[in-house]
């Protein structure tokens, strides 16, 4: 098996090696994890669909809410948070 | 109960940043220290911490219920944050199960003990913790 050589253009992070953490779990597959993802792409990791979703970017100093449809360029260590706009699983006394 | 098994899954999330650790107490339990919460719009703790029983035979049954410290703020405000399921001594305090399962037709999918574990419940707590009413 060779080894991959991966050229690194300057500012751009290694695609093979680029990882952010929803939810506190780390992300790195590089068949799914991109530079640039939106938020539904985001929710969808931890398998939340986009209607249902809101997704939060918690670290960094511009931390705000992700829209579906909002691009976002990832940089490696980004820690996002997705919640959902319906709770259900919950049961009254 | 697999207990390196629950190591591995707790690792994932240590990772990640979020403290979290098995313990047993009068249940077994995984506590979950500072798992965030939507509290701030209402005057309300940014993190709460939080217990999740071990079930006997894990990881065959699904993972189920969550606690908050007894007393907590959000218990009334979450779903199904007052039907006590039972009180828990952990970690030197008393903690209320609330009546919470996303496994069992509760917006989560079903239990997949290939897949689930208590790092991708954490996803479930943060769901549950990020929608108060």
């Amino acid at each position: 098996m060779t080894q991959a050589t991966h050229q690194h253009e300057r500012g751009k992070p290694d695609q093979a090696q680029l990882h952010i953490f929803v939810n506190r779990r780390k992300f790195d597959n590089p068949e799914k994890v991109k530079p640039v993802m939106t938020g539904a792409e985001i929710a969808d990791l931890v398998g939340v669909p986009a209607a249902n979703a809101v997704v939060r970017l918690e670290s960094g100093p511009d931390q705000r809410e992700i829209a579906a449809d909002m691009p976002v360029e990832l940089k490696n260590g980004m820690q996002f948070l997705v919640t959902r706009r319906t709770v259900e699983g919950g049961y009254g006394a | 109960m697999a207990p390196e098994r629950i190591a591995r899954e707790l690792a994932i999330l240590q990772e990640g940043g979020q403290e979290a650790s098995y313990l047993e107490g009068s249940r077994p339990c995984v506590l979950y220290r500072a798992v965030p919460t939507a509290g701030a719009s209402l005057g309300l703790p940014t993190t709460t911490d939080v217990i999740v029983p071990v079930p006997p035979g894990y990881p065959g049954p699904m993972i189920d219920l969550a606690g908050l410290p007894v007393g907590s703020p959000f218990l009334p405000r979450l779903a199904g944050g007052t039907n006590n399921q039972g009180i828990v001594e952990l970690d030197g305090r008393q903690w209320q199960l609330a009546s919470y399962h996303p496994h069992q037709n509760g917006g989560g999918p079903p239990w997949n003990p290939m897949v689930h574990g208590f790092h991708t419940y954490m996803d479930h707590l943060i769901a549950w913790l990020g929608k108060l009413n």
